[in-house]
């Protein structure tokens, strides 16, 4: 009888199922995959279509979140666009979040959301969470970087996700 | 104790990043004060003395137990220090300058 020896574990492998929740950074949440650069969309809808068809394809939500996020807006308003030019779209984990993760689209021309002063928008995060403490370090550090002055000069300069991932990351 | 609540549709999006400002400003402001975030359904009859919250929550938030007012950039410390300055004027509470 052939016994085959499974590879053992690195030690990093053995340990990454044993890190804390609360321990997601950005770079964990937002991916190369989950950003896209100066795409031209016309519409609201459109936007929050694609930022959830990013965050879909990467297998973060069920297809239903997309949709819990343009009712979030048609129900309460825009108060999503957080700062002048900048959202931040999200609905509940309940809405249908596999994992959590952050997606990030920046427009190639600003689009009106709706919000009564910091209309309009050209740079839009999707954000899936799993509760409501897992992912607060990575969205702290998010917002501690958009607050540092000339970040978000750069991310409307960037022409490409490279050059956005690094902005925000860095 | 100055009991503050930060309000979002969802409870872990914008009012989380609110949360946090506003945990470091009463921290500056050297102020006695407890900080919370909720989503809005539970925000109405919360029993606290503000709600922080956007411009375009407001008419949903606003009640009879607390007084509400609108932060309308989230990433600007600076807005949020100027409306807790202007709470603590109104009511006497002494807190410290900024240098």
């Amino acid at each position: 009888m052939r016994i085959t020896k499974r590879p053992s574990k690195t030690r990093q492998e053995f340990e990454e199922p044993m890190k804390a929740k609360e321990d997601f950074k950005l770079d964990d949440l937002l991916t190369p995959d989950l950003v896209r650069c100066k795409k031209t969309l016309k519409e609201r809808d459109e936007v929050i279509e694609q930022v959830g068809k990013l965050m879909f394809e990467a297998n973060k939500i069920e297809e239903r979140y997309i949709g819990a996020m343009k009712q979030v807006i048609e129900e309460l308003g825009a108060y999503m666009v957080i700062a002048p030019g900048i959202a931040l779209l999200h609905a509940r984990p309940e809405d249908g979040v596999l994992e959590p993760c952050l997606a990030l689209i920046t427009l190639s021309d600003p689009v009106i959301f709706g919000h009564p002063e910091n209309d309009p928008v050209d740079i839009v995060f999707g954000l899936a969470a799993k509760d409501n403490q897992s992912h607060i370090k990575a969205l702290t550090t998010l917002a501690k970087r958009l607050a540092t002055l000339g970040v978000i000069e750069n991310l409307r300069r960037a022409n490409s996700k490279e050059e956005l991932l690094k902005e925000i990351c860095a | 104790m100055l009991r503050i609540v930060t309000v979002c549709g969802c409870g872990q999006g914008s009012s989380l990043i609110l949360r946090m400002w506003t945990e470091d400003v009463i921290r500056e402001m050297g102020i006695e004060a407890k900080v919370e975030n909720m989503e809005v359904t539970s925000a109405k009859g919360a029993k606290c003395d503000l709600v922080l919250t956007s411009k375009a929550l407001v008419p949903v938030v606003e009640g009879q137990n607390h007084e509400t007012r609108a932060i309308n950039n989230y990433l600007d410390k600076g807005l949020i220090r100027k409306e807790l300055e202007a709470y603590c004027d109104e009511r006497g509470i002494v807190y410290k300058k900024a240098t």
